[in-house]
């Protein structure tokens, strides 16, 4: 089975202009994984654990995060010191994907533990590549599991 | 007169008198305590005597009874008894004739028996009818009548005792024997009587006995004495009580007696004393030889000193006579005087010698050592001089120099030292080979000498002390100088000045000094060690003055005297209040342009994200729209032969009504959300550049106006809002109606339906700003966003409040612009404080363009 119809993305975006860009985009790559678009850092957390709005709704067992920064209530900086500093949700693969190119923002993320770090605007045919790949990365994470 | 007296004779008076000054009082009253002491022993011998007479007088009565039973028991009188019952009657016929000692009558025992007892004076034989029948008599005396019918008295006598009685007027010892034979019958009777006469009393006293006698006494009368010599019968007591000390005066305790009769031993007191006087006698003489051995030992101790004495002074007169060759006074009378005398004439010669002889020496030398003496000075002055530095020169029409300092002043410039006629001293100056001014001092004690004292060096000093007491004086460091124990000796007017007191007054009352640089006594032991430790000590401290508090730099450091230990600290004090007020105005400055410079990067950071993010948008969708065309392209150019398929249509269909239309909407609404960022940006540097015109503002109608425009949304949530006193406040009207609008707004906005909320307004007066509180029991703030609360564009929290993430910025930079602060307390779930802090004062100074950033 190809590994990336077992992995899920989830999509982390305040601007619906940029999730739009996004979906349309890994579509057109023909990324064949499920999108979830969720567009603040609660709604992501609740989402990873399978809690709040999404009480009820098993979380996939694979995973990867594409994370915004800024954005209004929990930012992404906290929606990803929370997923990196739980040993529960530690080894989810997240991509961060920002407007800002600001190098203390991108060390600081690096320091949080985020696994890759995307200027916005994205160049998809990279993008697509890099998802596919951890997509494998998990697969066989899980089966060595 | 007294001293004309030789010494011998004088000192032998003096011994006698004072001799017997001791002696006579001292052997009075020894005398007198002998002679105590001797009648106190003689009286207890005596009393001992008394008693052994008494003793001896009653053994003498009872042997007198014994003698009764003894003759009545005699074979002589039983024979003669024995003979005359045979006979049947009695030789004479009741007429009784006393038989004499000489003729004892045939019942009377032996004379060898009767020396044992003593002779009664009548022993009288009575026949059983106790009828008298012979007598015995003794002496001659006749018996008296009484005791010839002894009736009367054998009454007395029958139970066989002796008897003391008065017999016819004298008293009598009776005793009296029966003579019994075997039937019990009484064959005869046998009395014995001795009258209680002087004879009687010679026989009953000890034998040897003289120094005293013996007296019997009946009613205070002598009836009988042992020595009728010395007191005869019939005197009476009181009589010869003057002469005679009665011993022992007793009644009789033996046998019977019907009459008061005493014993009594006497004796002569002038035989006492007489004794007494014997021994005085002995002991006088005893002390007299004592005392004449004592005085010729004197005598010998004085004749040796004397000569002792006098050979001295012969060897003064001969040391006077034959040494000095005077002839001193022969003196007669006292030794010591004489030598006394003598000595001082002596003295007094030998001091007239020596100083006509120290005169004639003086005389002799005097020339000789005063040339001695003036080279000797010429050195000495030499020397001193040279040692001082100071030049001496002989004046004369060839002046000479007179010691090296001189030689070398005079080689130097030997025009230059000359005083004129009425000159005394002067001051004098040249310029030397090496171009230096030299001074010198001239002084001309003497009409021939000329002191020079190069004082170059000494005016040089003075002229700089000069110059640095000018510079303490008049620097604007306050400056003193203390003693070691603190206390001020040197104050400059400036430093007085600054501690407010008299620069005179406080060299004169010795004030310590410190105490007046500051009243911690923490900072003083602080000072004071280091000064102990280094020496030296630096530091800041405060100063509260009338004037206000002065911020001062003091160094202090100890300088020790060359020429003396005397240590003295020096001080140096700034006045750093300005400067101390600048560094921290400075600083504070320094910490707001920190603040502010973050700022700065943090709205660098924001706006290249926001405005980035619709530029993300527009450039996303406009490849959207490429892409659109670049499908549609050739399905629609015509060139294309074949009709659309369906799929084709489809697409064509879709990329139109669909993904076309969306790509515009969202770079329109892009394009929008830009240029509200940008007019968002552009208020806010309008606030950071519009010109502030701040005016007395009251507070309190201005947030009532606030309150009263958010009423309907109070009204909703069902709030209550609670306003304080509020102050006037020195600030731009504008300014403060968004101030409070918008932190009343957000307090209003977020709060929680589940409680109702509660909002206060509150204001704290300080002295050089004012804090105004609002406080609201709203849904409050997650310390994770506190950075987020100020920063421009970002929002806390849910979003569920609109709103663009501008307010609190704008807020800030408009307390700030004020020259205020505005900071927050929050706790999620409880409420929000946010406080601004406005000064009395503000800030105009500051120019706008710094603040253009926040």
């Amino acid at each position: 089975m190809p590994p990336d119809h077992q992995t899920t993305l989830l999509l982390v975006e305040d601007d619906p202009g940029h999730a739009r860009l996004i979906e349309k985009n890994l579509r057109r790559t023909r990324l064949a994984c499920p999108l979830r678009h969720v567009s603040d850092g609660q709604a992501a957390l609740d989402f990873i654990y399978g809690s709040g709005t999404f009480c009820g709704e098993t979380p996939p067992r694979q995973l990867i995060v594409l994370l915004d920064i800024n954005m209004p209530g929990l930012d992404g900086f906290q929606v990803l010191e929370q997923i990196k500093t739980d040993p529960r949700t530690r080894t989810i693969p997240v991509i961060i994907l920002t407007t800002t190119d600001d190098e203390r923002e991108e060390r600081r993320c690096y320091e949080l533990g985020c696994d890759l770090y995307i200027t916005k605007p994205v160049d998809y045919a990279a993008f697509s590549e890099v998802v596919q790949r951890l997509g494998v990365y998990l697969s066989q994470l899980a089966v060595s599991a | 007169m007294f001293s004309r007296i030789p010494l011998l004779p004088k000192m032998l008076l003096l011994t006698l008198l004072v001799g017997a000054l001791i002696w006579v009082p001292l052997d009075l009253f020894h005398t007198q305590r002998l002679a105590e002491l001797m009648r106190a022993q003689q009286m207890a011998q005596l009393e001992f005597s008394a008693q052994e007479d008494r003793v001896y007088f009653d053994h003498f009565l009872r042997t007198y009874h014994q003698a009764a039973r003894f003759f009545g028991a005699e074979n002589r009188l039983s024979d003669y008894l024995d003979q005359i019952e045979a006979n049947g009657s009695w030789q004479t016929d009741a007429v009784i004739t006393p038989q004499q000692v000489d003729l004892p009558p045939p019942w009377l025992p032996r004379t060898s028996v009767l020396r044992i007892f003593p002779l009664p004076r009548f022993v009288l034989l009575l026949d059983s009818d106790e009828q008298v029948r012979e007598i015995y008599a003794s002496g001659e005396t006749p018996p008296p009548h009484q005791l010839l019918h002894p009736q009367a008295i054998l009454m007395q006598l029958s139970h066989s005792g002796v008897l003391m009685s008065n017999v016819g007027g004298i008293p009598y010892l009776l005793s009296s024997e029966a003579i019994v034979a075997d039937d019990g019958r009484l064959r005869a009777r046998l009395i014995l009587a001795t009258p209680l006469d002087s004879e009687f009393l010679r026989n009953a006293q000890k034998p040897g006995v003289e120094d005293h006698l013996t007296l019997l006494i009946r009613d205070d009368r002598v009836v009988a004495s042992s020595r009728p010599d010395l007191i005869p019968e019939g005197e009476t007591v009181a009589t010869f009580k003057h002469h005679y000390m009665i011993l022992g005066k007793s009644f009789f305790d033996y046998g019977v007696a019907d009459l008061f009769v005493q014993f009594a031993t006497v004796m002569s007191t002038s035989e006492v004393e007489a004794l007494t006087r014997e021994l005085r006698h002995e002991e006088r003489r005893l002390r007299a030889f004592t005392a004449a051995g004592l005085l010729t030992a004197f005598l010998l101790i004085i004749i040796w000193v004397t000569r002792s004495v006098r050979r001295v002074t012969q060897q003064i007169t001969s040391f006077s006579r034959q040494t000095l060759g005077v002839d001193p006074q022969e003196l007669s009378g006292d030794e010591l005087k004489i030598l006394a005398l003598q000595f001082t004439a002596l003295r007094s010669e030998i001091e007239a010698s020596r100083a006509a002889l120290t005169e004639a020496v003086e005389e002799r030398t005097r020339s000789e050592l005063e040339a001695a003496q003036q080279a000797q000075m010429v050195a000495l002055l030499r020397n001193v001089t040279d040692a001082l530095g100071v030049g001496v020169l002989r004046l004369g029409p060839q002046p000479q120099p007179l010691n090296g300092v001189m030689e070398r002043l005079f080689a130097c410039c030997p025009t230059l030292f000359s005083l004129a006629e009425d000159e005394e001293s002067a001051e004098r100056e040249v310029i030397d080979a090496n171009g230096r001014l030299r001074v010198f001092d001239l002084h001309r004690p003497l009409e021939e000498f000329l002191l020079v004292l190069e004082i170059t060096e000494a005016r040089e000093t003075r002229q700089r002390l000069a110059l640095a007491l000018q510079a303490i004086e008049h620097t604007t460091e306050g400056v003193f100088v203390t003693e070691a124990d603190g206390t001020a000796i040197l104050v400059n007017p400036t430093l007085a000045r600054l501690i407010g007191i008299d620069e005179e007054g406080t060299r004169q009352r010795r004030l310590p000094l410190l105490p007046l640089l500051t009243d911690d006594p923490q900072l003083r032991a602080e000072v004071e060690q280091g000064l102990a430790q280094t020496g030296s000590w630096e530091g800041d401290l405060t100063l509260h003055t009338d004037t206000g508090n002065h911020r001062l730099w003091l160094r202090l450091g100890q300088v020790q005297e060359q020429t003396s230990d005397t240590l003295h600290y020096v001080g140096v004090v700034s006045d750093i209040t300005e400067r101390h007020l600048a560094t921290e105005r400075l600083a504070r400055y320094a910490e707001e342009l920190q603040q502010a410079n973050e700022e700065v990067k943090s709205f660098a950071s924001i706006l290249s994200h926001d405005l980035r993010s619709p530029l993300v948008n527009v450039k996303g969708f406009v490849g959207e729209l490429r892409h659109a065309v670049t499908t549609l392209q050739p399905l629609l150019d015509g060139t294309q032969a074949e009709p659309l398929t369906p799929e084709q249509q489809q697409l064509v269909k879709e990329t139109f009504s669909a993904d076309i239309p969306e790509a515009l909407d969202f770079i329109d609404a892009s394009v929008r959300k830009m240029d509200r960022l940008i007019q968002a940006i552009l208020t806010l540097s309008r606030l950071g550049r519009r010109e502030l015109k701040p005016e007395p503002l009251p507070l309190g109608p201005l947030v009532e106006e606030q309150i009263e425009s958010l009423r309907f949304q109070l009204e909703r949530r069902q709030a209550t809002i609670t306003v304080g006193e509020l102050p006037v406040v020195l600030a731009d009207r504008t300014a403060m109606e968004q101030i409070f609008g918008n932190l009343i707004g957000n307090a209003v906005n977020y709060l929680v339906p589940e409680r109702p909320g509660r909002i206060t307004i509150r204001a704290d007066e300080g002295v050089n700003e004012v804090q105004i509180h609002i406080s609201d029991n709203g849904r409050g703030i997650d310390s994770a966003d506190f950075p987020k609360v100020f920063a421009i564009f970002r929002r806390a929290g849910p979003q569920d409040v609109p709103g663009e993430g501008m307010g609190l910025a704008f807020v800030q930079t408009l307390v700030r612009r004020h020259g205020g602060r505005i900071w927050f307390q929050s706790a999620l779930g409880v409420g929000s404080t946010f406080s601004i802090a406005l000064p009395r004062q503000p800030l105009t100074s500051l120019p706008s363009h710094r603040r253009h950033a926040a």
